[in-house]
Formats: structure tokens, C-alpha cells, sequence
């Protein structure tokens, strides 16, 4: 493409008119495409403004002919309690993030920093359990849960799992090990810092980058969570915003209410909305830049 | 020779015994800790009891009575498992190359530096990977509803007759789980691939240039056998997720109609969850398990062979 300076002086139809045609046509893709992946959040949104009989009309609206009704998002938190569920997911989410983290931070330190022996040796049998297979520890996962620990109705199923996941101490070791020189730690020592005082003087606040990708990602992932919540949760008030969101659609008392569920979808889509637009530059860059270290 | 055998003791006295080396790091054992007991805990214990458990018939209470191999035998012909076991492995052959080829489409068109609004569309594009599965689902319910969603009304307008997109034929159902996956999770393989094409120094293409090759040749001669190893992790870890589909066919279509978006996990939920069949469940588990651990390392071997180590 950046050759193209040097070829404009023939400024020829034959040249220029493909050329032209062609970027038009990318444009004419790429637009397409883009409302594709809007759409279905327009009509969430728009829909969660409007009535169930506009919504199941033979001719559906892209604008709510009888004004912005509120009403869903009334009933949403005083009949249904939605608020609740939200709390909770953001409870959730916190929760796994903050320990994820810590956890991640200080084992992703010892592996990049550190010299013990069997070092490497645990470093790969590290990453050898990412490719065991959930499907075989699902049921006993969820007995030992239920059955053994007891946990049912608690977040600890969700979190504690969570907090020194592989994935996250893998990415984090690789910060580490690229962004923080040896002889700053070497320094820390010599003026008297311990171990884990360089952890926490030196390191940590030199991979923020680092730990804003794994907190975002983390946090999507909490906020998400869909299987943990349907195993582990049943009473009502531990419900998260997508367990609740289920519980709607799969009424078989009441007919699911379009309009109700997207009321609550848009409500739950809104806070990872703001993070994703708030850290949009580190998270783009951060999965951009963890294809390279994952795949070379 | 004698000597040789001298001098190998005094080289191993200067070192600490490894006890004593170990006991002076004993901090960064505890650093990596949390993660050896959890997996323990979590990983390793729940495994053996499923191991267990896959020899017996319980159902949650009671005592647990050794069957043998009768679990492994009844999930082997059962026929359900059969066909949960086409659908994800049907799921898995088509979604994954779709996926690698529209993802490098897209991102090979995002990555041309005179195209405007380039970070505009790549923000649009991801958009949908951060949005919680169940919640698409609900919106895609409404976009494919049989007579009063807009993908048959767009289909009517332009003259073709309406889809039963959820509840009618298998092929549709399918179909629609397939397009929602993909409307999901696209833009993350287009991130993973834009990232592999910016780390191509753009040298290799001014050389190929000057040497007179076209466009098209310098996508199929550099840029793609650039990108493999891209496409070999996006393949092994596409690979692991589409096993585990569950959210897009449990919310969508519950596995219907007539079994035709029934996976491997939701079959797995609805035998172990929903029937309280652990023993049987657990044997389902292993050998789905043994059937992603099996696949993977043929793709190990394949991508030796392929991308060159």
C-alpha cells in the first residue's frame, strides 16, 4: 500500500477506477458488516423501550411509535428486584478479579524473577494442566463443590478456583519478565527491600498494563459467568444478572417477556460496556500483543 | 580417569545440599503455592473421585455400588451421547475454519493503512465478545422468531420464504447456533490475527515488492505462512472451547429440535445435573476428556509437520 506514493504520477482511468471501485466495495463489506454486529445491540436497547405487542408485531419498529415506555425497567426493580442480581454479578466479578490479581501477580513474579530450584520444571507443568479438558472434571467439580465443600449458594465456588489460574500467571510472568530489568530488583535488595517488599514497591507498579488487561478480561469473565452460577447458585437472592436473565426467558409460568428481558440485558451489558470503553486502548493492544507471545 | 572421579564430588560439596536450597526459597515456594494447591484441590482430587465414581452407580446419596466397566459401556451406545457427540465435532468443523478465514479476511482489510476509520470498525467488530452469551441468546431468540423476527421479515423482502429458524428443522437450528458463536467471538480472532500482521516488519514486503511480486502473491507467499503460528494456537485453543460449547445451545435452542444442537457438554449438564447420574455422567466426562486430550496432541503432531516446530 505505501508504495503507492511512488506509482501515482501515472494517475491513469484503467488505474484509477478499479482502485476506486475496490475501496468502495471493501467500505460497502466492512459497513455491512459492522451493522451486523450493531444491530442485535440496537434492537436490545430500543427494544427494551418499547411493548411487547410492538415488539411481536407482523410489522416491527426500529423506533417506539407510543413514546419511551420506562415501565420494564420500573417493574425490572421493584417487582423483580433486578438490582439484586446486578450487585451480585458485580460482587462476583470483584471478587475474582482482586484475588486474581494478587495470586497471579506474585506467582508471575516468582516464575519470571526468581531463582529456585525446580523453577521451570513447575513453570511447565504450569502450563501442561491449561490442555486438561473441563468436560472430564465437570460433574466431580461441581459434587466437590456441593457435596464435599459445601459451598452452594456462596461465591467461593467462583472464586477461589479462579484466583491462581494458570492463564493468569502465564501472562503475567511474561510482563514481568520483559518490562521489569533485573538490576532494578538487584537495587531494591541492596536498599534493604524483602522479597516481598520489591514485589509490591517494584513490580507491581511497573506491570499496571499488564494487570489492567488481566483485570478487564477477569472481570468480563465474572460479570459473565453463566455455567459456575447455574451449578452452584439456586435462591434467589445469590441470582447473577445472566442466571436471572435465564430464569426469564426459561418461565414456563409466565410467557417470557421480550421486553422485560431486554430491559435486563441492557442493564447488564452496560457496565462491561463502560470498562470495555474505558480500557479499550489497553485491552486491543494487550490481545494484539498476546498473539505473539502465545503463538511464537 | 581417576582423576575424573575426584574431582566430581568436590564440584558437587561447593553446592548447598538441594534440601538446604530449597528451604532458603522458601518464599517463592509459597509465591507459586496458590496455584499447585488449588489445582490439586480442584483439578486433581475431583479427578480421582470422578475415576472413582465412573466404576459406580450413585445418584447423590446412599452408598455408592461398584459396576466396573457398565457405566463406560451404557454412555458408549447410548444414543444420545452419539449424537451429541456428531453435533460438537459438526460445530467444531465449521465453525473453526469459517472462523480463521473471515477472521484473516477481516483483519488483512484492517490492517491496510490508507483505510479510514480502521479503528472504528475494530472496535465495532469486538464488540460482541465482551457480551454475556445468555444475553445474546435472548436477542437472537427475537431476531430469529419464526414469524415476528427480523431475519425472516429481511428474508420475506427480498422475496425468499420464512426460516423456523429455532423450532423447526435441524439444519436451521444449527445453523443459527453457528452464526451466533461467530457473531460472538470473530472479533477476538480478528485482534489475534491484526496483531500477527503488525508484527510483520514491513521490509519483507518492500523486498517482495522490488522483486516484482503482486499483492496476491505476497499474501499467499508471506503474509499467511507468517501468520500459522497464529492459526495453529487460535486452532488448538478454538478447539478446547468448541468442545465445551454449552451457553449458545443450552439458551437457544436447549439441545433441540429433536437433538440436533445437543452437545457434548449439555449433554454432560443434563446427565450429571439434570439426571443426578454421576456415575454414568463421570465416565461421559472421561471419555470426552480422553477425546480433547487425543485431538489436541494430533494437532501438536500435525503443526510439527505443518508450521516446522
Amino acid at each position: 500500500m505505501a508504495t503507492r506514493v511512488m506509482d501515482t504520477p501515472k494517475r491513469e482511468w484503467t488505474v484509477v477506477v478499479p482502485r476506486l471501485v475496490g475501496r468502495m466495495l471493501l467500505y460497502l463489506i466492512l459497513i455491512v458488516f459492522a451493522f451486523i454486529f450493531i444491530f442485535p445491540f440496537y434492537d436490545m436497547f430500543i427494544g427494551s423501550f418499547m411493548q411487547d405487542h410492538e415488539l411481536f408485531s407482523k410489522t416491527p419498529r426500529l423506533w417506539p411509535v407510543s413514546g419511551f415506555d420506562t415501565t420494564t425497567y420500573k417493574q425490572l426493580f421493584t417487582e423483580l428486584n433486578f438490582g439484586q442480581p446486578l450487585l451480585n454479578s458485580f460482587y462476583l466479578a470483584i471478587g475474582r478479579t482482586v484475588g486474581t490479581l494478587f495470586f497471579c501477580a506474585l506467582a508471575g513474579f516468582a516464575f519470571a524473577k526468581r531463582r529456585f530450584p525446580g523453577r521451570d520444571k513447575l513453570f511447565y507443568l504450569m502450563l501442561l494442566t491449561m490442555m486438561m479438558p473441563s468436560q472430564a472434571t465437570l460433574i466431580p467439580w461441581y459434587l466437590m463443590m456441593t457435596k464435599v465443600l459445601k459451598w452452594t449458594n456462596t461465591f467461593w465456588p467462583m472464586w477461589v478456583p479462579a484466583w491462581a489460574g494458570a492463564f493468569g500467571i502465564f501472562l503475567l510472568r511474561q510482563f514481568i519478565a520483559t518490562s521489569i530489568p533485573d538490576e532494578m530488583l538487584e537495587a531494591a535488595t541492596i536498599d534493604g527491600c524483602s522479597v516481598f517488599g520489591s514485589f509490591i514497591r517494584v513490580v507491581l507498579p511497573l506491570i499496571t498494563p499488564g494487570l489492567s488487561i488481566l483485570g478487564i478480561l477477569t472481570f468480563v469473565g465474572g460479570f459473565n459467568d453463566f455455567l459456575g452460577p447455574l451449578l452452584i447458585l439456586t435462591e434467589s437472592k445469590m441470582m447473577t444478572a445472566p442466571l436471572a436473565l435465564a430464569n426469564f426467558k426459561g418461565s414456563t409460568i409466565v410467557a417470557p417477556r421480550y421486553s422485560l428481558m431486554f430491559a435486563g440485558s441492557t442493564l447488564a451489558t452496560l457496565p462491561l460496556l463502560i470498562v470495555f470503553f474505558a480500557f479499550q486502548k489497553q485491552l486491543v493492544s494487550g490481545i494484539m500483543s498476546g498473539a505473539i507471545k502465545g503463538g511464537a | 580417569m581417576s582423576e575424573a572421579a575426584i574431582t566430581r564430588p568436590s564440584i558437587t560439596s561447593t553446592h548447598k545440599p538441594l534440601w538446604k536450597e530449597i528451604l532458603k526459597h522458601w518464599m517463592d515456594y509459597v509465591f507459586v503455592a496458590p496455584f499447585f494447591i488449588s489445582f490439586a484441590v480442584f483439578g486433581v482430587y475431583p479427578l480421582i473421585w470422578a475415576f472413582r465414581l465412573s466404576f459406580s452407580s450413585w445418584r447423590g446419596f446412599g452408598p455408592m455400588t461398584w459396576v466396573g466397566l457398565e457405566n463406560y459401556r451404557v454412555m458408549l451406545k447410548d444414543p444420545y451421547i452419539v449424537q451429541s457427540l456428531t453435533n460438537t465435532l459438526e460445530f467444531a468443523y465449521i465453525l473453526l475454519p469459517t472462523g480463521i478465514f473471515f477472521a484473516i479476511v477481516f483483519a488483512v482489510i484492517l490492517n491496510m493503512k490508507t483505510l479510514r476509520g480502521r479503528g472504528i470498525f475494530r472496535t465495532i467488530y469486538f464488540l460482541p465478545y465482551i457480551t454475556n452469551t445468555v444475553i445474546i441468546a435472548i436477542v437472537f431468540t427475537q431476531l430469529f422468531d419464526d414469524t415476528f423476527g427480523w431475519v425472516n421479515l429481511g428474508l420475506n423482502s427480498i422475496g425468499l420464504s420464512s426460516v423456523k429458524w429455532l423450532r423447526g428443522s435441524p439444519w436451521a437450528a444449527k445453523a443459527t447456533v453457528i452464526m451466533l458463536t461467530h457473531w460472538g467471538g470473530i472479533g477476538y480472532n480478528v485482534l489475534l490475527f491484526l496483531g500477527g500482521l503488525q508484527s510483520i516488519e514491513p521490509e519483507i514486503y518492500e523486498a517482495a515488492k522490488i522483486d516484482g511480486a503482486n499483492e496476491w502473491h505476497i499474501f499467499w507467499r508471506i503474509t499467511l505462512p507468517l501468520l500459522k503460528p497464529i492459526i495453529f494456537f487460535l486452532t488448538i485453543m478454538a478447539t478446547i472451547g468448541l468442545m465445551n460449547m454449552f451457553n449458545q445451545p443450552y439458551m437457544l435452542t436447549a439441545g433441540g429440535p429433536r437433538g440436533a444442537t445437543e452437545t457434548l457438554m449439555l449433554r454432560l449438564y443434563n446427565l450429571g445435573v439434570g439426571g443426578a447420574r454421576y456415575g454414568d455422567a463421570s465416565a461421559f466426562g472421561f471419555l470426552i476428556g480422553l477425546l480433547v486430550i487425543a485431538i489436541s496432541l494430533i494437532q501438536i503432531r500435525l503443526q510439527k509437520s505443518w508450521v516446522g516446530g
